[in-house]
C-alpha cells in the first residue's frame, strides 16, 4: 500500500472518523503525519509539543498521571481508533497534562489539536462521534476519581481488570476476555495505587473466586459481566 | 425546583430555577434530559458506599451535566445541586439526540462543555491519587476561586473533603494549618 493510502487507511479506523465519506477522510490527511514510538517512549509529558492530537493506528498506549514525586497512576490503556489530546485542548495550561507513553511500538497519526478540531467541526456526525467518546471518557474518569478516594484495593483492582479486559481484550473461544498486554503485578500496582505485594494477593483471591484466570503472562477475565456486578462496577451500554 | 417556561424552539427547552441547596437530578433516576447551567452554580456529587460524598466538579454557566442519556446509559450516575440561585436548561434527551446532527453550534458547545468537564475530572484524579492532602486543598480553592459562575462557592469542610478525597478531620486540619502560616512564611 502506498504511504498516503496506508495513512487514509489508518484514519478511517479512527472511531470517531466513522460515518465519514472516503473523500472527507482524505481531507484530514495532509494535516495529520504517521509517526512511530519505541516501547517505553514518552509521546505526551514535559518536553514534547503541547496541544496535539494523536490517533492510534497501531499498538498499545499508557494514560498516565505523574505525581511531583515521580508515583505514577495509570489512567487507562488505550489501542487501535483512539483519539488522544482532546481534553488538554480545554484544560487550563497550569493544571498539567495526562502523559501517555508507548506500551508496546505505536504508530500514530498526529497533528495540531485545534486545526484538528476546526476541521472536524464541519462534520456533525464526527463532532457528535466524538462527544460521546469524551462522555464516556469523563464517566470513567469520575469512576476511577470514586474508586481511587473511597475504594478499596481489591475494587480497584477488578475494575482494572475490567476496563482492560473490555478495552484491550481478546475474546476467548469457551468465555471470557484475554487482557492483550501481559501486564506485572507491579505495573497493575502501579495502575491502581497499591504495592506489587497487595496485588499478588488480591490477584490470587480473584482467582480463586473464578472471576479470573492465567494464560501463561497474560490474565483471562472469565466472567467480566460476573466481575462488573460482583463489584458494582459500570457495564458497557 | 421551579418550572420556568418551555421554548418551543427545538430542542425544546425546560428553564428551570433552583434555590440554593436545592437537588436538581438524583442518582439513579431515569435519565431524561441533558443540562446546561445558564446562571448560578451546581455541584455534581456521587456517594460513596461508606455514604460519604464525593464531589466531581462545581460548574457555572455555559457548563453540561447529566450527560448519561447522551451515552445511552438508562439512569444518572450523580447527583446535582444548586450552590446559590441558579437557572439551568433541561434539554430533552431525546430530542438532543435529534437535534445534534443538525447543529453544529449546539455540538461545538457540547465538546467544548464535555472536554472541559474531562480535563477538570483528569485534574482532580491526579491530585487525588497523587498528592498530600494541603496541596490538594490549595488547588481545589485555586480551582473554585477561579471557577464560573460569580464569586466562589463556599463549601463546608465536608463537601470539600468530598472534592479532594480526604476526610473532614483531615481538611480541617490542613485549612486551619493554612490559616496560620504566617504571611510570607512560604
Amino acid at each position: 500500500m502506498a504511504p498516503t493510502a496506508e495513512k487514509l487507511w489508518y484514519l478511517r479506523q479512527v472511531d470517531v472518523f466513522h460515518g465519514l465519506s472516503d473523500e472527507e477522510v482524505e481531507e484530514m490527511g495532509p494535516m495529520m503525519e504517521p509517526r512511530t514510538f519505541r516501547p517505553g517512549e514518552l509521546m505526551v509529558g514535559p518536553g514534547t509539543p503541547p496541544q496535539r492530537i494523536y490517533c492510534v493506528k497501531r499498538g498499545h498506549v499508557r494514560l498516565f498521571h505523574r505525581g511531583p514525586d515521580g508515583r505514577e497512576l495509570t489512567a487507562g490503556v488505550v489501542g487501535r481508533g483512539s483519539l488522544l489530546g482532546v481534553s488538554a485542548l480545554f484544560g487550563p495550561a497550569q493544571e498539567g497534562f495526562l502523559f501517555a507513553a508507548a506500551g508496546t511500538e505505536v504508530l500514530v497519526c498526529v497533528g495540531d489539536g485545534w486545526a484538528f478540531l476546526r476541521a472536524i467541526s464541519r462534520w456533525p456526525r464526527v463532532m457528535l462521534n466524538l462527544a460521546v467518546q469524551l462522555g464516556g471518557q469523563l464517566v470513567a474518569t469520575e469512576l476511577q476519581l470514586n474508586r481511587v478516594a473511597w475504594g478499596d484495593a481489591r475494587t480497584r483492582l477488578a475494575a482494572a481488570l475490567y476496563g482492560l479486559a473490555r478495552e484491550a481484550g481478546d475474546e476467548v473461544v469457551g468465555g471470557g476476555w484475554r487482557i492483550r498486554a501481559a501486564l506485572t503485578h507491579a505495573a497493575l500496582a502501579q495502575q491502581i495505587g497499591t504495592t506489587r505485594e497487595t496485588v499478588t494477593r488480591l490477584l490470587a483471591g480473584l482467582e480463586a473466586a473464578g472471576f479470573v484466570r492465567r494464560d501463561g503472562r497474560r490474565i483471562v477475565v472469565v466472567d467480566p459481566q460476573g466481575l462488573a456486578a460482583a463489584f458494582g462496577l459500570l457495564e458497557d451500554a | 425546583m421551579q418550572r420556568v417556561e418551555a421554548d418551543p424552539s427545538p430542542p425544546a427547552v425546560v428553564r428551570r430555577r433552583c434555590p440554593r441547596g436545592g437537588l436538581i437530578l438524583r442518582a439513579d433516576s431515569p435519565a431524561g434530559h441533558v443540562y446546561l447551567v445558564r446562571t448560578g452554580q451546581v455541584r455534581v456529587f456521587a456517594l460513596a458506599e461508606s455514604g460519604a460524598e464525593i464531589t466531581y466538579a462545581v460548574l457555572g454557566p455555559g457548563q453540561v451535566f447529566g450527560v448519561a442519556p447522551l451515552l445511552g446509559l438508562p439512569v444518572y450516575r450523580v447527583f446535582a445541586e444548586a450552590l446559590r440561585r441558579t437557572e439551568v436548561w433541561a434539554l430533552p434527551a431525546d430530542r438532543l439526540r435529534r437535534a445534534l446532527p443538525q447543529d453544529t453550534a449546539l455540538l461545538d458547545l457540547v465538546v467544548a462543555a464535555l472536554g472541559r468537564r474531562l480535563a477538570l475530572a483528569e485534574a482532580l484524579l491526579r491530585d487525588v491519587a497523587l498528592l498530600p492532602v494541603a496541596l490538594r486543598l490549595s488547588n481545589a480553592l485555586a480551582r473554585l476561586e477561579g471557577g464560573p459562575g460569580g464569586a466562589p462557592p463556599r463549601l463546608s469542610h465536608e463537601q470539600l473533603a468530598g472534592l479532594i478525597g480526604a476526610r473532614r478531620e483531615t481538611v480541617s486540619r490542613a485549612a486551619a494549618a493554612v490559616t496560620a502560616t504566617p504571611a510570607g512564611d512560604g
